[in-house]
């Protein structure tokens, strides 16, 4: 089998809710090793129903309570796991007490072997664990750390906290969404925990070749509030040149004309278009039974498609009323329009595109349960990479990385267990 | 210092916003950025607004001079003929070479990645395209709205009785350009480490659906997410929270790791230490009565006031930002984010700096081209060209 691109690469991924395992999940799938560490008492969103975790001793205590209860829906259960198992494929687990000192002896002797080490920890909390920059390079100079602290480890709000729900707001985000003349708007999801967690993926790699090349390594920082506005620069920039603000259009666009959601057969059911030029105009005119229009001095070019947009829209509204949003878009397609259905989350990732895309590979875990995973936006030509592992369970390979990796023995590794220094996933119980 | 990148050279054959942001990601880190752009136009971004100071001339698009900050600019007309032996003579010493041309485009003017890597066996040859380059949506032309409707995020976002709305601005671009500059990375890494190039298929819808996260793959579950609008289930300081009118813009009241007795203590509002309003659920039960007291609170403070003492006693509540919000906080400020740039035609500006810090190799940033400013440069000092031949391409309309 050929060769993964980023086999041979070891990440330490100590990580999470949602950005940072997002980060770690992209060098996973391009073959890197990575090894989820995980907390013996809080374990990182694993509500896992069935799969419940027992820590090993921890039983009666609060915490094996707290993530022992049953969830006795199977729905419940599937899509509890998933949230999580979508971000941590491809990964190896690792439970351990970092607030112990052989805790964080394992990590450090952990760091000595591995290239990358991801947190996204408060600011300051690797530092004060003895896990920052500073401590792993004394055991690894080449290691690379990227810590992503929301707003950055200096600086009056260094100490602020920075959810990702938050940073739709701080980083302008909601301002611009939203219906004309409205107040601003939430997105539907909290988009910036996986946003930012693609530019970790890419400065990582910046910081490998860097590595690969120069033998150094590196601390790299990102602050999830500047990560975002580097994704709204060219609206920001209009106040910055001008003093001026965009204001919120809804679906419209403002230099294009027509752009809208417009209603197509069935309850809810909408189809997206745009038309950029006037050549794409025409083609909607034709695509829409109205080939007259595009000598309508009321739509003669953007300017006053522009004024009479709602007039317009009534019109493309009549036309697509009458057919499904997946016939509107395929058809407007044809003709040379750029239009999309509105699909649900559901039908993002199951419809014919998708499904021949491979989207949606499917893996079997090893406690039976089967499920789909979301696949990577890309593909090489001719290196593998992608959804391979199903998301490891708490500490599923505690025994490799302390035995293989690090050469503790058996009995020192059942101490390390049975002192809560390390967890194992045992048997689930019964539902 | 030596950049991340540097001494590594991209030739660049992408316009408007996802392909640019990729190679732009890759200029900061030192790379040596080619930006090929078609005679007279450029890229088609250049024609886009907002202009500096309403200015409609191509040097002075806001989007264009974000976008293609740090980058060269070479003017090729790639359907000529011998505008294709240029492109060949420049892939030729490239380490990257991204591309968002229609699928087969490129093919056509027989420029394809396996005659790329042909010539060039180390080459990343990147593609980028709304929906990648199979399948039956793969010759469908994509744009901001239709990307975020057939990936789901228009179907959620607005309010339920009107329609849906597109996310502000041009996440789906961006991401699809994240998620480029992350791919093309990892084959550049396997390059360099092994001699391999090889084509990389991104696409911008994909990269869009993976944003969805637990809400996409749980809506495989029968948990199919609707739009919420601002009223989300959710009570004042549970979950994502709800946007609410201050004095000066907007807040939300979300999640408070701080407590709600710490919320409490800062409105100052005795009667919300009433038992009915001490957990979640039961605020979630009392949520019409909670908001009569907590929005007129609100609605007479600044929101700026509302987010640091909040912050003040670890309750992380987020203010909807202006850019004027941005420019003049002590917090950006004190990190030096923004960085004035100057450029010839548009003039000075405060410019978003690097989304992340590399600490030892450091970023770079510095203005985006003129359109054709480095032809001299890149054919005669780079290719070897004769500065007549570039006097002839030029009277040829090729550059």
């Amino acid at each position: 089998m050929p060769r993964m691109p980023l086999e041979g690469l070891r990440v330490l991924d100590v990580t999470q809710i949602r950005a940072g395992p997002k980060a770690a999940r992209w060098l996973a799938d391009a073959g890197a090793e990575v090894i989820k560490v995980e907390s013996v008492t809080r374990p990182d969103g694993r509500l896992r129903g069935a799969s419940a975790i027992v820590v090993a001793g921890m039983a009666a205590t609060s915490a094996g309570a707290k993530y022992n209860r049953p969830i006795p829906e199977s729905t419940q259960r599937e899509t509890n796991r998933t949230g999580f198992d979508v971000l941590h494929r491809n990964k190896m687990g690792l439970s351990v007490n970092l607030r112990s000192e052989e805790g964080v002896a394992i990590f450090r002797a952990l760091a000595a072997v591995s290239d990358v080490v991801l947190d996204n920890f408060s600011q300051g909390v690797m530092d004060r664990l003895g896990l920052g920059y500073d401590d792993l390079r004394k055991v690894n100079p080449a290691i690379i750390v990227l810590s992503m602290p929301a707003f950055g480890s200096d600086g009056p709000d260094k100490s602020y906290i920075g959810f990702g729900w938050a940073q739709e707001h701080l980083s302008g985000v909601t301002s611009m969404t939203g219906y004309e003349g409205g107040p601003p708007l939430r997105t539907g999801t909290v988009t910036p925990d996986p946003l930012n967690g693609v530019h970790a993926a890419g400065a990582i790699m910046a910081a490998l070749l860097h590595r690969a090349r120069t033998g150094e390594g590196q601390y790299v920082e990102l602050s999830h509030w500047e990560s975002m506005i580097s994704l709204v620069g060219d609206w920001l920039m209009e106040y910055s040149y001008n003093g001026t603000v965009a204001k919120r259009l809804g679906n419209r666009h403002p230099a294009w004309a027509p752009q809208g959601c417009y209603p197509s057969e069935g309850e809810d059911r909408w189809v997206a278009l745009t038309v950029t030029c006037d050549e794409e105009w025409t083609a909607l005119c034709g695509a829409i039974g109205r080939p007259e229009l595009a000598d309508d001095p009321r739509f003669a070019s953007v300017l006053e498609r522009r004024t009479n947009h709602d007039a317009l829209d009534e019109i493309i509204a009549e036309w697509t009323r009458g057919r499904s949003n997946v016939e509107a878009m395929e058809a407007l397609q044809r003709a040379g329009v750029r239009s999309g259905a509105v699909l649900d989350n559901k039908e993002a990732m199951t419809n014919p595109h998708a499904e021949a895309r491979g989207t949606l590979p499917r893996i079997t875990h090893p406690d039976g349960v089967s499920h789909p995973y979301i696949n990577s936006p890309w593909q090489f030509s001719r290196t593998p990479q992608g959804v391979r592992t199903a998301a490891p369970i708490l500490g599923e390979h505690n025994e490799y990385l302390l035995g293989e990796v690090l050469g503790i023995p058996g009995d020192e590794r059942r101490r390390l267990e049975s002192s809560q220094v390390t967890a194992t996933f045992l048997t689930p119980p019964a539902e | 210092m030596t950049h991340a990148l540097e001494g590594y050279l991209v030739v660049d054959l992408t316009q408007r916003v996802a392909g640019p942001y990729c190679t732009k990601l890759m200029a900061l880190q030192g790379a040596d950025v080619v930006k090929i752009e078609p005679p007279g136009t450029g890229d088609a971004m250049r024609a886009m607004g907002p202009f500096v100071g309403d200015d409609a001339n191509p040097e002075k698009g806001i989007p264009f001079l974000y976008l293609n900050t740090g980058k060269k600019s070479v003017t090729l007309d790639v359907e000529q003929h011998s505008a294709r032996g240029l492109v060949m003579e420049l892939a030729k010493r490239a380490d990257i070479l991204v591309e968002d041309y229609a699928p087969g485009y490129l093919a056509s003017l027989g420029l394809d990645p396996d005659t790329l890597l042909e010539a060039n066996p180390r080459l990343v040859v990147s593609s980028i395209t709304h929906f990648g380059q199979d399948g039956p949506y793969s010759a469908f032309k994509g744009e901001e709205i239709v990307d975020q409707a057939v990936s789901g995020h228009v179907s959620i976002t607005g309010e339920p009785d009107r329609e849906p709305i597109k996310m502000g601005g041009n996440l789906a671009q961006y991401v699809g350009g994240q998620a480029a500059f992350a791919s093309t990375l990892i084959a550049l890494y396997h390059a360099t480490l092994t001699g391999e190039g090889q084509h990389v298929d991104n696409s911008i819808t994909e990269a869009s659906v993976d944003l969805l996260d637990s809400w996409g793959i749980n809506s495989l579950f029968g948990e199919v997410p609707k739009r919420l609008g601002n009223a989300a289930p959710e009570a004042v300081l549970r979950g994502r929270g709800g946007l609410y009118e201050t004095a000066d813009g907007y807040i939300a009241l979300g999640q408070v790791p701080g407590g709600w007795d710490a919320f409490v203590d800062m409105i100052g509002v005795e009667e919300l230490r009433d038992p009915k309003y001490a957990d979640p659920r039961s605020r979630s039960e009392h949520r019409d009565e909670l908001e009569a007291i907590v929005a007129p609170w609100v609605r007479e403070n600044s929101k700026l006031d509302i987010y640091n003492a909040s912050q003040r006693r670890r309750n992380a509540i987020g203010y909807v930002a202006t850019p004027h919000d941005m420019l003049t906080s002590p917090q950006l400020e004190h990190r030096q984010f923004f960085q004035e740039i100057d450029h010839p035609a548009a003039g000075s500006a405060r410019y978003p700096g690097p989304p992340y810090r590399l600490t030892a190799s450091g970023e770079t940033l510095s203005r985006a081209p003129l359109l054709g400013e480095h032809n001299a440069e890149v054919f005669c000092d780079l290719l070897g060209l004769e500065r007549a031949e570039l006097v002839r391409l030029r009277q040829l309309g090729v550059i």
